[in-house]
């Protein structure tokens, strides 16, 4: 009986089902069941991988330590800084733990108005977001319409003060997707053009997270405002 | 519109797909041994490049350990000047310059912890405090399943697409392989050969990774 291909061997270490008489060969040959029980251990540990495991870059302060101490003298303006994503977060790395129960009673209502400034921009969806932590009054952010883009505001007035910065975010409905959309100046709002394309049924929560300036560009899990989207 | 034409085209058989991925394995392979040579010889420009290529990683260990950014950067420091003042005991024929970065990242934050617990110890007033503190500081164990961990999110990170995609889709939304090539509109056996590929890809570099422990 010849061996199982390695690919089906894959599949089967990450717990697809497989053919009868390929699972048979491996219940029955330790070359194969060893090989299915190598690429599992891997499959295992990856899917144990927490949003907090990505690599992320040191403050550039570092560096600039090291090349003291050393007494180095190479530019310091090559040395990569890992970028704020702005892309949709992968699902492992999107969000810890401590996020991911929305709150309930989210106070949503539909509104199909104009904007007044505007004859051309149209209020697409609008949401009230609620505070899910006691330091901010509840604010208002709704999607508008304006020449072909969609361009989300946030009219938010009660964050305060900090030492980090507070961002924007669109998530799915299971918080663990989501869409990077910009950085809120805290007394103001703010208004960010979305990516062309994006489908907000899909990404319908608006979230506004304190993010400290530690490189991180993953969501800190820190939220303070939620509302969801009633498109 | 081509791009996605490519990946769905059998008439340029799954050879014509696979082979750009292995020759831009070969030449970052390259790229590494080079570095790790030119390291090895004490070129302060290789320092940079060390540092560029793998203080995330050993930065992510740190902060994973002690969760705190300052101790994450002083660490992450203090491997670095211990690794290029150490360079003459690094050899490399002998093994991955990254695993033995990260066996002086696990020895300077044991040694940070074991100066912690000292200084916390001294300061409780009980020793059930006292106890619960190194409890919690020097878990070696799983602190070695942080540094597989954070290992294989970096390498996850560095497949490329669509292999990253895959295994994402593969690892953390629990799809098999026909549904990835259906989501991802790849044939049936692109999927299954990057899927082993990629499987073999990361055992290779959490082997090569692995801090003598």
């Amino acid at each position: 009986m010849s061996h199982v291909d390695p690919d089906s061997i894959a599949l089967i270490a990450l717990g697809e089902s497989a053919l009868p008489e390929d699972l048979d060969h491996v219940r029955n040959c330790v070359a194969c069941q060893g090989e299915v029980d190598e690429l599992t251990a891997i499959a295992n540990a990856a899917r144990s991988i927490s949003p907090a495991d990505r690599p992320v870059s040191p403050p550039a302060q570092v560096w600039d330590r090291i090349e003291a101490e050393l007494g180095l003298d190479v530019p310091v303006t090559e040395v990569a800084v890992e970028p704020k994503s702005r892309g949709a977060h992968r699902g492992m790395f999107a969000l810890a733990a401590s996020v991911g129960v929305l709150v309930g009673g989210l106070g949503t209502y539909i509104a199909v108005s104009t904007d007044s400034s505007d004859s051309r921009a149209t209020i697409v969806a609008q949401a009230s977001l609620d505070p899910l932590r006691d330091v901010t009054e509840p604010a208002q952010a709704s999607v508008q319409q304006i020449n072909g883009d969609q361009v989300l505001s946030v009219q938010a007035s009660g964050l305060p003060a900090t030492d980090g910065f507070y961002e924007v975010w669109l998530l799915a409905p299971d918080a663990v997707s989501m869409i990077s959309v910009g950085m809120l100046d805290a007394s103001e709002g703010g208004q960010f053009p979305l990516p062309a394309g994006i489908d907000l049924a899909a990404f319908p929560i608006v979230d506004i997270s304190l993010e400290h300036f530690d490189g991180i560009a993953a969501h800190s899990a820190d939220s303070v405002l939620r509302g969801k989207l009633e498109i | 519109m081509n791009v996605m034409h490519t990946y769905s085209d059998e008439r340029y058989g799954e050879s014509a797909r696979v082979q750009p991925d292995q020759r831009a394995l070969t030449v970052k392979e390259t790229a590494d041994r080079e570095l790790t040579e030119r390291f090895a010889l004490g070129h302060e420009s290789a320092m940079r490049d060390i540092y560029e290529r793998w203080s995330s990683l050993v930065y992510t260990i740190a902060l994973r350990a002690t969760r705190n950014d300052a101790d994450a950067a002083d660490i992450t420091q203090m491997v670095f000047i211990a690794a290029w003042k150490g360079r003459a005991g690094f050899d490399p024929n002998s093994g991955a310059l990254p695993a033995w970065l990260l066996g002086i990242c696990r020895r300077k934050t044991a040694d940070f912890f074991s100066a912690k617990v000292r200084v916390e110890t001294a300061a409780s007033e009980s020793v059930e405090q006292a106890d619960a503190q190194i409890l919690h500081h020097v878990d070696m164990d799983s602190f070695d399943t942080v540094i597989d961990r954070v290992v294989l999110a970096d390498e996850l990170a560095r497949l490329g697409d669509p292999q990253q995609k895959i295994m994402e889709l593969a690892f953390f939304n629990d799809l098999t392989h026909i549904q990835i090539a259906s989501v991802l509109d790849l044939p049936l056996g692109t999927v299954k050969s990057h899927i082993r590929r990629s499987l073999d890809r990361l055992k290779t570099r959490l082997e090569a990774n692995s801090v003598t422990r």
